[in-house]
C-alpha cells in the first residue's frame, strides 16, 4: 500500500520550526481523514498536526520535546491507492531495497535502505570528537537558494518580507520564481498616494517589528510624593 | 644548437677505420666521464628524481650516433648517452636537465633521459617502452611523404623494452610501411632485476628479425670493432633501401638499473661471462695493442673529457631552477583553446 | 539535396586532403575501395592515392606514428574503427601527444577520429564515449559535435589545430542526421551553442544526448515549461560562459552525458556551476548519465542504459518541482 507523509505544516508567518509535545498515535493506529495525531508547539502557540487522509499509521519519525522544521517528514500514513494519488509527492516505502528511479523531491527524504545503513554504521559508534551536529530531516529540510538570497540581498529584503509569499517549492519554499511573481504582481498594483496618518501608522508598525518588545513591570509606591 | 663538427656529413669522404675507432672512442670517454660525475652528484643529493647510465653499453652507442647524418632521426633511449652526444646532444643540455636549470631543453617540465630535441630530430622518449619504434616510424613516413631522400632513422631498446606491445607494434609497422629504420637493441642481461630467462623464452633475440620482415645481425656489444662495422653496416643497408635493419647487441649492464639500485641480485656467474666485459676497457686495450695513440694523446683526452664535463656541471650549476609561480602552467600551443579552469 | 553527418564527416576529409598535402589519414580498412567500416572515407583512397593508408590492427603503433609524422610537418588523421579500441592507443594518446608540446615546446598536430556512442545490439565493445577520459589528462582538445554543420567545420578545424584533437563522432548520428546543405565557415571550438530557447530549466549536453534534450524541450513545452538547451561543442575547452549565462536565465541545471556516471563532462559541469554559479542557482544542480556497468548488448537492455527522453523528461520534472 502506497505512504502518504505527514508532513509539518506553514504554522503561521515567519514560523520556521516547532517543537513536538504530544504524540497521539503509534504505527499501527487506523486514522480518519484530518484527524489529530500530533501536538506541536510554536513560539505564540500550540498547535496540532492533523493526518493528510484516512488510513493506518505506517511510522511516527519524531520525538517528543525534538524540534523540526516546517515541511519536515513526521512520519507516515499508509492510505489507499486514490487517497495517495491525491498527493503529488510520494515517497517510495521504506521497504523496498532499491534505490529509487528518480531523486525524490525535497520533503520526501527516503534514501535507499542500504545507504543509511552504511551511513548510520559509519557515525553509530560515536568514537568519534568533534563535528558538526546533523539535524535530523535534513535532507527534507526546506531551503532558501542562493538565488533566492542574492536576490533578496540586491532589494534589501529580509526573511519577513518573505512570510507573505506562497512557496510553489519542495516542502513549501519560495522559489525564485514565486519571489519574482510577487515583486511582479506588487509592480502591479496601483499604487495610492498614502494619507500622512497612514504612513505614519505604517510606519510605526514597520518600527515596532524591528525594535524588542519587553514590558518591565514595576511598583512605585507614590505614598510619600502625595502625602503632603 | 647541434654541433655538426663531428658528425659525418655526406659530402666527405669516410674517415679510414682508425679514425672513426677513435673518434667513437672518445664519445666513449666523455660519456664514462660524464656518468660518473653525474653518480657522485646523485650520491651527493645534488640531483633530484633518478639517474640512469648506460655503463657498459656506450660502444653499441656511440656507434650508433656516428654513423647518424644530418636529417637522420634518433630516438635514443636511457642508456645512449654516448649516441647522444655522438649525434650532436650539447653537455649542457645534459647537466642543465639533471641540475635542474630552467635553461634545460625541458625546462624542468621533464628530468633525466627523457629529454629530446625533436625540432633537432632527436626524439624526447616516454618512459613507456617501445613506444618510440612507431614515433620513428611516423617521422620517416614524414620525411618520403616530403620527397626528401637519403635518411634514415635509428632507434634505440633494451632486451626488456623488446617484449611490450607497443615494440611489436612499432617493429611491425615499420616492416609493413617499408621505412629505413635501423633499430638497435641491446641486450644488456637485465631488465632492472629480471634476468633474460624471465623475459624472452626464444633462442635469440636476432631470430624475431625475420619473423617481422627485418633484416637481423647479431653482435658482441663489447667490442667497439665490431658496433663500428655491424652497426655502420645495419646503417648504410637502411639507406640503400634495404628492409628495416635489426642489430642486436650483447653487453652487461655495469651499473643498478639507476644509480638507486645497488643491482646485488646479478649473479657473480654472469659477470665471468665474455659478454661482461667493459667495452671502454676492451677499446683501450685494442688501441694499446694497435698503438693507435700513445699514452701522452690518452691522458690529454682524458683531461680533456674532464673539464668539458667540469665546465658543463659548472655553468649547469650556477643557473637558476625554474620558478613554479613563472610558468605559464599550460599544455597546449594554442592558447585561444585553453580550458576555462580555476 | 540533403547531407548526412557521416557525409559531413567525408567531406570534410575531402577537402583538408584536397587543400592540405600535409593531411594523410591512417586506419584499419579506410583505404582501398572500402572506404572504412563506417564509409567515412569512401572513394578518398582513389582520389588521393597514396594518402589514405589500412593500417595493420594496431592502435598503439597507429598512433605513434602519427605522433611522429605530425612531429616532422604531417597533419595525421587516424582513425580508429571504434572508440572502445582507442584505449590501446591511451599511452600514446595522453602521456606521448598530450604531453610532447608541454616538454618539449614542440606541438603535435593529429586528429584521431573517435566513431563513439551506442547503436542497438553493439555491445559492450562497440559503443563507448571516450570524451571524459580524455579531456582528463592535460594537453589535448575535446570535440563532440552534435550536428552535421560542427561534424563538418569542427572537423576541418581539429587538423588546423596545432594540438592534439580527439574528435568524437557519434555513430548513431551517422545515419540519422542529416542537413540542407554544409556551412562554408564554422563557430569556432571552445564555444558552446544554445540550441534552444528557455526560461525555466538548463539541459546541458553534447553530442547525441543534444537531440534527445531537445525532444525532452518539445514534450516539456507541451506541459508549460521553457526549457533551454545547450550544446557543450567541445568538452575541453568547456565554455563555462554560456553555461553559467544559461543558469542565470533560468536558475536550474540538467547536465546529461552519454558516457559513465562517475566523474566526466556531467561532473564537471556541475562543479563548475556549482562553485562559479552558486549564486544563480534555484535549486542543487542535477546530472543524468548511463548507468554503471558496461554497455549491455541487448535492445532493451541497452535502450535502458543510456539516457532517453523519457528518463531526461523524469528528471526535468523532478528538478522543476525543487
Amino acid at each position: 500500500m502506497p505512504q502518504v507523509p505527514i508532513i509539518m505544516p506553514q504554522l503561521g508567518e515567519s514560523i520556521a520550526e516547532a517543537t513536538i509535545v504530544d504524540i497521539k498515535v503509534k504505527p499501527g493506529d487506523e486514522v480518519a481523514d484530518d484527524q489529530e495525531i500530533l501536538d506541536v508547539e510554536t513560539n505564540k502557540a500550540v498547535m496540532g498536526v492533523t493526518t493528510p487522509c484516512k488510513g493506518k499509521i505506517a511510522q511516527i519519525n519524531v520525538q517528543l520535546k525534538e524540534t523540526y522544521p516546517v515541511g519536515a517528514v513526521l512520519g507516515y500514513v499508509e492510505a489507499s491507492e486514490a487517497d495517495a494519488a491525491r498527493f503529488a509527492k510520494q515517497a517510495p516505502p521504506p521497504a523496498q531495497r532499491e534505490v529509487a528511479e528518480e531523486i525524490p523531491a525535497r520533503a520526501d527524504q527516503e534514501i535507499a535502505p542500504a545507504r543509511e545503513k552504511k551511513v548510520a554504521a559509519r557515525d553509530g559508534d560515536g568514537a568519534r570528537a568533534g563535528g558538526l551536529p546533523v539535524p535530523a530531516a535534513a535532507k527534507g529540510a526546506t531551503f532558501m537558494s542562493p538565488r533566492v538570497r542574492a536576490r533578496m540581498a540586491e532589494l534589501q529584503l529580509t526573511n519577513a518580507d518573505l512570510a507573505g509569499i506562497m512557496g510553489s517549492g519542495a516542502g513549501n519554499r519560495v522559489t525564485i520564481k514565486d519571489l519574482e511573481n510577487f515583486l511582479q504582481k506588487i509592480e502591479n498594483q496601483t499604487a495610492h498616494e498614502a494619507s500622512a496618518i497612514r504612513a505614519g501608522v505604517a510606519d510605526a508598525m514597520r518600527r515596532s517589528w524591528t525594535r524588542p518588545l519587553s514590558t518591565i513591570g514595576s511598583s512605585v509606591n507614590l505614598e510619600p510624593v502625595l502625602q503632603d | 644548437m647541434l654541433q655538426t663538427a663531428q658528425r659525418q656529413s655526406k659530402t666527405k669522404k669516410p674517415a679510414p677505420p682508425h679514425e672513426r675507432f677513435l673518434e667513437a672512442f672518445r664519445w666513449m670517454l666523455l660519456t664514462r666521464t660524464l656518468e660518473e660525475k653525474l653518480v657522485s652528484l646523485y650520491r651527493g643529493g645534488l640531483i633530484s628524481g633518478g639517474v640512469y647510465i648506460g655503463k657498459g653499453q656506450e660502444a653499441v652507442s656511440a656507434a650508433c650516433g656516428l654513423f647518424l647524418q644530418k636529417g637522420d632521426i634518433f630516438a635514443p633511449l636511457i642508456r645512449d648517452q654516448a649516441g647522444r652526444s655522438a649525434f650532436g646532444e650539447p653537455l649542457l643540455d645534459v647537466t642543465r636537465t639533471y641540475l635542474g636549470s630552467r635553461q634545460g631543453p625541458m625546462r624542468g617540465r621533464d628530468g633525466n633521459i627523457h629529454r629530446g630535441r625533436p625540432q633537432d630530430n632527436q626524439l624526447a622518449m616516454v618512459s613507456h617502452l617501445g613506444a618510440m619504434i612507431s614515433v620513428t616510424v611516423g617521422a620517416l613516413m614524414a620525411k618520403r611523404f616530403k620527397g626528401e631522400k637519403d635518411f634514415i632513422g635509428l632507434a634505440c631498446i633494451g632486451e626488456g623494452g623488446m617484449q611490450t606491445g607497443a615494440f611489436h607494434e612499432g617493429m611491425n609497422i615499420a616492416a609493413v610501411e617499408q621505412v629505413p629504420l635501423v633499430i638497435v637493441a641491446t641486450n644488456n642481461h637485465y631488465a632492472y632485476s629480471t634476468s633474460n630467462d624471465r623475459e624472452f623464452a626464444c633462442q635469440d633475440l636476432v631470430d624475431r628479425a625475420i619473423g617481422y620482415g627485418f633484416e637481423g645481425y647479431s653482435l658482441d656489444g663489447t667490442d667497439l670493432g665490431a658496433c663500428l662495422e655491424v652497426i655502420g653496416g645495419a646503417v648504410k643497408r637502411a639507406r640503400a633501401g634495404r628492409p628495416p635493419q635489426l642489430v642486436v647487441a650483447s653487453v652487461l649492464r655495469l651499473s643498478g638499473h639507476g644509480e638507486h639500485d645497488d643491482a646485488s641480485y646479478v649473479t657473480e656467474e654472469i659477470k665471468r661471462e665474455l659478454f661482461a666485459r667493459d667495452c671502454l676497457k676492451v677499446a683501450e686495450q685494442t688501441i694499446a695493442d694497435l698503438n693507435l695513440i700513445d699514452a701522452k694523446t690518452l691522458t690529454e683526452w682524458r683531461k680533456e673529457a674532464a673539464a668539458k664535463v667540469d665546465e658543463a656541471i659548472a655553468t649547469a650549476q650556477k643557473e637558476a631552477p625554474p620558478e613554479a609561480d613563472k610558468e605559464d602552467w599550460c599544455a597546449i600551443s594554442t592558447r585561444d583553446l585553453v580550458d576555462s579552469l580555476e | 539535396m540533403s547531407i548526412t553527418y557521416l557525409e559531413a564527416i567525408r567531406e570534410a576529409q575531402a577537402k583538408l586532403l584536397r587543400d592540405d598535402e600535409r593531411v594523410f589519414i591512417y586506419g584499419q580498412d579506410v583505404g582501398g575501395a572500402f572506404g572504412g567500416a563506417f564509409k567515412a572515407t569512401k572513394g578518398l583512397a582513389k582520389e588521393f592515392p597514396g594518402r589514405v593508408l589500412n593500417t595493420p590492427i594496431s592502435e598503439d603503433a597507429m598512433v605513434g606514428t602519427a605522433i611522429g609524422a605530425a612531429i616532422e610537418g604531417m597533419r595525421p588523421i587516424v582513425e580508429m574503427q571504434f572508440a572502445d579500441f582507442s584505449s590501446i592507443a591511451l599511452n600514446q594518446i595522453l602521456n606521448n601527444a598530450g604531453t610532447h608540446y608541454w616538454r618539449t615546446n614542440v606541438p603535435v598536430p593529429i586528429t584521431v577520429r573517435l566513431p563513439s556512442g551506442g547503436t542497438k545490439g553493439s555491445g559492450p565493445f562497440h559503443s563507448q564515449s571516450m570524451e571524459s577520459i580524455y579531456a582528463h589528462y592535460p594537453g589535448l582538445i575535446v570535440m563532440t559535435p552534435a550536428t552535421v554543420e560542427d561534424a563538418y567545420t569542427m572537423l576541418i578545424e581539429a587538423v588546423a589545430i596545432d594540438d592534439p584533437v580527439v574528435y568524437c563522432e557519434h555513430k548513431y548520428l551517422y545515419y540519422h542526421l542529416k542537413a540542407d546543405k554544409l556551412p562554408t565557415e564554422g563557430v569556432p571550438t571552445g564555444r558552446a551553442r544554445v540550441a534552444r530557447e528557455g526560461r525555466d530549466l538548463t539541459i546541458v549536453s553534447y553530442s547525441a544526448m543534444v537531440h534527445e534534450a531537445l525532444a525532452v524541450a518539445e514534450q516539456l513545452a507541451g506541459e508549460g515549461f521553457e526549457i533551454e538547451v545547450v550544446d557543450l561543442r567541445s568538452v575541453k575547452p568547456l565554455d563555462t560562459n554560456t553555461v553559467l549565462a544559461s543558469v542565470a536565465r533560468t536558475g536550474r541545471l540538467l547536465c546529461v552525458g552519454e558516457s559513465f556516471p562517475w566523474g566526466g563532462v556531467t561532473a564537471e559541469v556541475t562543479a563548475r556551476v556549482a562553485a562559479e554559479g552558486f549564486h544563480l542557482l534555484d535549486a542543487a544542480p542535477q546530472r543524468l548519465n548511463a548507468k554503471d556497468t558496461p554497455i549491455p548488448y541487448h535492445p532493451h537492455l541497452w535502450s535502458a542504459h543510456r539516457p532517453n527522453a523519457k528518463e531526461i523528461a523524469r528528471k526535468a520534472r523532478a528538478l522543476l518541482r525543487e
